[in-house]
């Protein structure tokens, strides 16, 4: 006996798919076993039926699945079908040896007799099972405490076919490549503008910004508070730097020393984040120089005005750094990963670190777009995993003016 | 009025055979082709319709049939992926026409064969599409998603009819034409499950392709059918204008594969 399961996605009730490829593998002496359907809620949403199908021989299940496939079917990657293997966690913040190790993609587990989804779904994790709850998670290495139960091996585990909109498939991907310097930027522009009127006008999460502090130096400040006060940012995930040069940009009219009205660098300069830092600290952090009415305008200004959440992860290289930046690391990817629950949306620009992190946080499916004036950048991105990035190579501020004028069309 | 893309038959003919109508050695008359192409032409912009001319290129001899190179939404268009290598020299220039007229340019994963409208037509709010020959049902999906509509897929099961749009035609919102033999029985059961009217054809209405027919409000244009097909069109209200289109006839093709509809709405 051989059998493997499948995983059909599609219009299945309206186009009685589902039923011939039930009754296709019937037919052909295999047997079939719908082992779970979900259903789309409207008329235009999908369903997803998995499948299982048993046949007498390897060679009659081949047979059986070359048939299927012209039908839309996939095969789930599974590992041999039985209950999971679990072993504790010997220590905090350590797994058991040979862990299942996670991919951002729909991952489920079988346990007492059933397939129950990972969630929430996320990269280089392991997975936690309560038994009691009949649970499981993906967690990070730091989180796990000692005799957690942790799926081991690869057996009881199960990962959906990767998503339709792949590179190059959808217009999140809908070019060939999904990186190019040479591709019309503005049509691309226009349809993620298009998007996120979509997302807010059918409430289906939230637009998540990660940036890096270019956005102020190219001088895309105005625009992206712009932004946040029309409700097209809903969180804001950056580093130090955004909001130092953002805030510098404030009290002295310069980014890193540089006059962004004239675009003439000021003398000694470089000192303006430093004291724009330091008056900060003086006076207790962004949310309390806003209050007193130090800053007035900006980036953060909005943000804090809005309110929108926003995450400052700090790194060796800050400078100050300003009071509200995590500097516990683990406790930044916490706030981060909280930020990330419900987005729709991510928009990440110049800001190659931040990104990486980001994208090792979010599920697969999450529409992802990446811009940078550097195609390395979003290159790397993709190969550290976030593989379902749009990437747009160009100038933050040039990519800022493109965007505002579509959402304002 | 409706806008079409028609593209000059100055380089049409038959140079391969990719569907059972298709005979190297039965090949069309050109200057009699060009003759019913500019009928048709005529007989269309008489009726209102606008009409917009892609550029004849030597070597793509079904470049005629622009059907088949996009499927219009509102301002987007959905680039064909040609399942033959024969057809595949096309793309390039729907998707050069279609940037330079303004259209939001999509395009599915390159191994994903979909071939336009000649596989997926709208009736009402829904996409009708079919698989089995040119069009993989995987794009059915990722079409359902890119513009969150209900797609019906159907399987196609006669090779003369290796397009949705020789054996199935919508004549309004409610109403559309078909060739029932050309599907499977589940096709048939989910094209009926939509309860809607469905006007059959007989065989030798089919393989006149008189499924392959472009319609315009009450106006039908279509290759010279059966008197009992007239007639259960004029009863419904629908003025028909037949037209000999013979040598499209000889390439599989007819009216409605001749012409791509540039206006379909955003339901």
């Amino acid at each position: 006996m051989a059998s493997q399961t499948l995983m059909l996605e599609g219009h299945l009730l309206d186009s009685h798919l589902l039923s011939k490829v039930l009754d296709l593998i019937e037919a052909q002496g295999g047997c079939a076993k719908l082992e779970r359907i979900e259903l789309g809620m409207r008329r235009q949403d999908l369903s997803r039926a998995w499948v299982e199908v048993t046949a007498s021989r390897q060679s009659a299940l081949d047979g059986l699945l070359a048939n299927l496939r012209p039908l839309g079917c996939e095969a789930v990657e599974e590992t041999k079908k039985g209950d999971l293997v679990l072993a504790p966690a010997p220590l905090a913040g350590c797994f058991p040896a040979n862990f299942y190790a996670t991919s951002n993609r729909l991952t489920e587990v079988y346990i007492q007799g059933r397939w129950l989804a990972v969630t929430p779904s996320g990269m280089d994790c392991a997975i936690r099972v309560s038994l009691r709850d009949l649970t499981a998670e993906s967690v990070k290495m730091w989180q796990a405490k000692k005799g957690d139960l942790i799926v081991v091996g690869g057996r009881g585990v199960r990962v959906a076919p990767s998503a339709a909109l792949e590179p190059g498939s959808g217009e999140f991907g809908f070019m060939d490549s999904s990186v190019s310097s040479e591709k019309p930027k503005a049509i691309a522009i226009r349809r993620l503008a298009q998007r996120m009127k979509e997302i807010r006008e059918k409430n289906q999460g939230s637009i998540v910004w990660v940036a890096g502090p270019a956005l102020v130096h190219t001088g895309a400040r105005e625009e992206a508070a712009w932004l946040i006060r029309e409700g097209w940012i809903h969180r804001l995930l950056a580093g130090n730097a955004l909001a130092a040069h953002d805030i510098e940009a404030e009290l002295y009219g310069s980014s890193l020393g540089v006059f962004l009205a004239s675009g003439k660098a000021q003398r000694h300069g470089h000192r303006n984040h430093l004291y724009a830092i330091n008056e900060i600290r003086r006076l207790g952090g962004i949310k309390a120089a806003v209050e007193q009415g130090v800053i007035q305008s900006g980036i953060f200004f909005e943000a804090i005005q809005k309110p929108i959440p926003f995450v400052l992860a700090g790194s060796i290289r800050d400078d100050g750094p300003l009071p509200e930046v995590i500097t516990d690391a683990l406790e930044a990817q916490k706030a981060m990963r909280q930020e990330l629950q419900g987005a729709a949306l991510v928009i990440m620009v110049s800001t190659l670190l931040h990104s990486i992190a980001v994208g090792n946080l979010l599920p697969e499916g999450v529409e992802t777009w990446a811009v940078d004036i550097n195609p390395a950048a979003l290159t790397k991105l993709a190969d550290r995993g976030t593989h379902h990035a749009q990437g747009l190579v160009m100038d933050a501020k040039s990519f800022m003016v493109a965007l505002l004028q579509a959402l304002r069309e | 009025m409706r806008r079409l893309l028609l593209c000059a038959p100055r380089f049409y003919g038959v140079e391969y055979e990719i569907n059972p109508w298709m005979k190297l050695s039965r090949r069309p008359d050109l200057a009699c082709a060009l003759r019913q192409w500019e009928a048709l032409r005529q007989a269309l912009t008489r009726l209102g319709a606008t009409i917009e001319l892609l550029e004849p290129q030597q070597g793509l001899p079904d470049l005629v049939f622009t059907a088949n190179g996009a499927l219009v939404r509102g301002e987007e268009a959905i680039l064909s992926r040609f399942r033959h290598l024969e057809r595949q020299g096309e793309e390039p220039l729907f998707r050069r026409w279609f940037a330079a007229k303004g259209f939001r340019l999509l395009t599915l994963p390159q191994d994903i064969a979909f071939e336009g409208e000649g596989d997926a037509l709208f009736w009402g709010g829904d996409l009708i599409a079919a698989y089995g020959f040119r069009s993989h049902i995987r794009s059915h999906r990722l079409i359902s998603e890119i513009w969150s509509i209900p797609v019906v897929s159907l399987a196609l099961v006669d090779q003369r009819f290796y397009h949705l749009d020789t054996c199935f035609c919508p004549l309004d919102e409610h109403r559309a034409l078909y060739y029932p033999p050309a599907f499977d029985a589940y096709s048939l059961a989910a094209l009926r499950g939509l309860g809607k009217e469905l006007i059959a054809l007989d065989e030798a209405d089919a393989v006149a392709f008189a499924c392959n027919a472009v319609v315009l409000g009450k106006d039908v244009l279509m290759q010279p059918c059966s008197r009992r097909l007239e007639e259960k069109l004029r009863q419904r209200g629908f003025r028909l204008h037949l037209l000999p289109l013979g040598e499209y006839l000889k390439a599989g093709g007819s009216a409605k594969c001749l012409g791509l509809y540039l206006d379909n709405p955003v339901f």
